[in-house]
């Protein structure tokens, strides 16, 4: 466009030049008409600019081929027609051509991207220059109008900031459905009750959530970046945990020891995994601590009962030199039973006693089970060279035994401990007379 | 190896082999052969089989033991395994192994016992 205004102007001065140089010779006119003809050529040459001239008042004086490619009407149409027949309705009830004019009047030049209306009444994205023709004594003699018409340009950069703005909405929206998206799982992570972290490759914590802690007594900032084990009782333990995280890709129940800053701990139990990256690296582990405080009391308190309760229930006791009675109490089961034959059988050993009276008088029901726990009990004493009585068979056990189909022909059984103790004092009476030499005793 | 462990004492017409710790089956083995031979030699009639030091007890021994009491008694003698622990008896009721026909006595002092008592009622 401005190469064109050049170029125009370089052949205006070319033009005034000759003119000067040779005034009044016959060479002048033909010169000049040839420099006419070349600015002709040039306008009408432009056939991608409207390159027109308007009298002072707007009205078409000259017309190209460019403007008519562009608008659409011929020379003949349009020369003497007011320029303002270019411009849409609201831009003429607005007054814009006639201020344009003015403008371009009063500053030299104007320039002006708009649109344009074409003959057939479609619209075209116009990028317009007004220039004010002046004579050689300053008066405005009219106006140089170049048009070109900027539709596709205009319509590509209209495309193209519709797109930009689509895009910036989808982005504008991934942004909020991911940073929901993170909120929630994060609100999530924060919600829970059990510490939970993540930690590094290199064994350092790379993220925590609250109840990490107030386990810790120790704010999250504080935590993120120190060495994990620091916070345990048991810090190669925890170490060890955290390597088998990796080696095996998780752990479960893996039982630690918390510590707080306070100097408190809390048993914990961790269950750990590693966690990958989008690539399928490992980037760490995750670990949940579950505080099993509580619970661990409660089993612990549990078990010393459950201890208590099978020594009182299991009283082994000596009634004679070399004749011990065990009354048992309650329902036998297999660890029971064991503790009671590891008990009888030591007791047996201690006393260095023949005869064992285990009565169950104190045993509500007897089934298949207890039974042979029983028979179990009778062989272990028999191995080591005792003998035991069974007593307290009431009728009902006695019933039950037969009905169940239970062989205790091999044992030596009795309705009562007394009747049970008349036995082994029998027996003792045997070996009291048999051991009277190295015993000295009298039965 | 095995051999040089047992000794198969004779105290009167009775055997006494004192069962080494930790015997393996080579071990039990020749005791069986030993006592056997002893029995032949004495004509014994009885052994008595001192465990006390024996800490676990596999099948082969079990069987080996209720075997020997078997052949001992075709031999004309009774056999009383005398002194087990507390810990061996509760692993042979729970494997189910038993020693056959054999006695047990609870020490060396009773197994004596145990034999003279039952020499005296055959008279």
């Amino acid at each position: 466009m401005k190469d064109q205004d050049k170029k125009k102007e370089q052949l205006l001065h070319k033009l005034e030049g000759s003119e000067t140089e040779h005034k009044g010779t016959r060479e002048t006119g033909a010169k000049l008409l040839q420099s006419e003809e070349i600015l002709r050529m040039l306008i009408d040459g432009a056939k991608d600019y409207g390159i027109i001239t308007l009298d002072p008042d707007g009205r078409v004086l000259t017309w190209n081929p460019g403007a008519e490619r562009i608008k659409g009407y011929r020379a003949e149409e349009i020369i003497g027609q007011h320029f303002s027949r270019f411009y849409p309705r609201e831009d003429i009830e607005q007054g814009k051509p006639e201020r344009e004019l003015k403008t371009a009047a009063a500053e030299g030049r104007f320039e002006d991207e708009g649109w344009r209306v074409r003959k057939d009444g479609s619209k075209f994205w116009a990028n317009v220059i007004f220039s004010p023709l002046r004579d050689a004594q300053a008066r405005l003699v009219g106006f140089s109008k170049i048009t070109r018409d900027l539709t596709e340009r205009y319509q590509a950069e209209e495309e193209l900031k519709k797109h930009r703005d689509h895009l910036e909405e989808l982005v504008k929206e991934r942004t909020a459905e991911l940073r929901a998206a993170s909120l929630y799982s994060r609100s999530l992570i924060e919600a829970s009750l059990d510490p939970l972290v993540t930690i590094g490759r290199d064994g350092k914590i790379t993220d925590a959530n609250a109840a990490t802690g107030k386990a810790t007594g120790i704010p999250r900032e504080r935590l993120i970046g120190d060495d994990f084990a620091n916070y345990f009782t048991e810090p190669e333990k925890a170490r060890e945990g955290y390597n088998r995280a990796f080696t095996e890709g998780s752990v479960r129940d893996y039982p630690l020891t918390l510590k707080h800053v306070s100097g408190s701990t809390t048993h914990v139990l961790c269950n750990t995994s590693v966690y990958e990256d989008e690539a399928g690296e490992v980037k760490g582990v995750f670990a949940a601590a579950r505080d099993v405080t509580e619970q661990k009391r409660t089993t612990e308190v549990i078990q010393r009962q459950a201890q208590e309760i099978l020594e009182i229930s299991t009283p082994v006791l000596q009634v004679w030199e070399g004749v011990l009675v065990a009354p048992l109490i309650g329902t036998l089961d297999s660890q029971r039973t064991q503790r009671f034959m590891e008990r009888l059988l030591e007791r047996i050993v201690e006393t260095n006693s023949a005869v064992a009276l285990v009565d169950i008088t104190g045993v509500p029901t007897i089934d298949t089970q207890t039974a042979q726990h029983l028979i179990d009990t009778i062989s272990a004493v028999r191995l080591l060279g005792a003998q035991v009585i069974l007593t307290g068979v009431r009728p009902a056990i006695a019933q039950s035994l037969v009905h169940l189909g239970i062989d205790l022909s091999g044992i030596t059984t009795r309705p009562s401990l007394a009747a049970g103790l008349q036995v082994a004092i029998d027996a003792l009476g045997l070996q009291l007379i048999a051991g009277k030499k190295s015993s000295g005793r009298e039965a | 190896m095995a051999a040089e462990n047992i000794s198969v004492i004779k105290v009167r017409n009775i055997l006494m082999v004192t069962v080494p710790p930790d015997p393996d089956d080579e071990t039990i083995s020749a005791l069986q052969e030993q006592v056997l031979r002893a029995m032949e030699r004495y004509e014994a009639k009885g052994l008595v089989l001192d465990i006390s030091t024996v800490e676990a007890l596999d099948s082969f021994f079990a069987r080996t033991v209720a075997e020997t009491a078997q052949m001992v008694a075709l031999m004309g003698g009774r056999t009383v395994i005398a002194g087990m622990r507390p810990s061996v008896a509760v692993t042979a009721t729970q494997f189910g192994l038993t020693l056959g026909n054999a006695l047990t006595a609870l020490d060396m002092d009773r197994a004596l016992d145990m034999l003279d008592e039952m020499r005296r009622e055959r008279g």
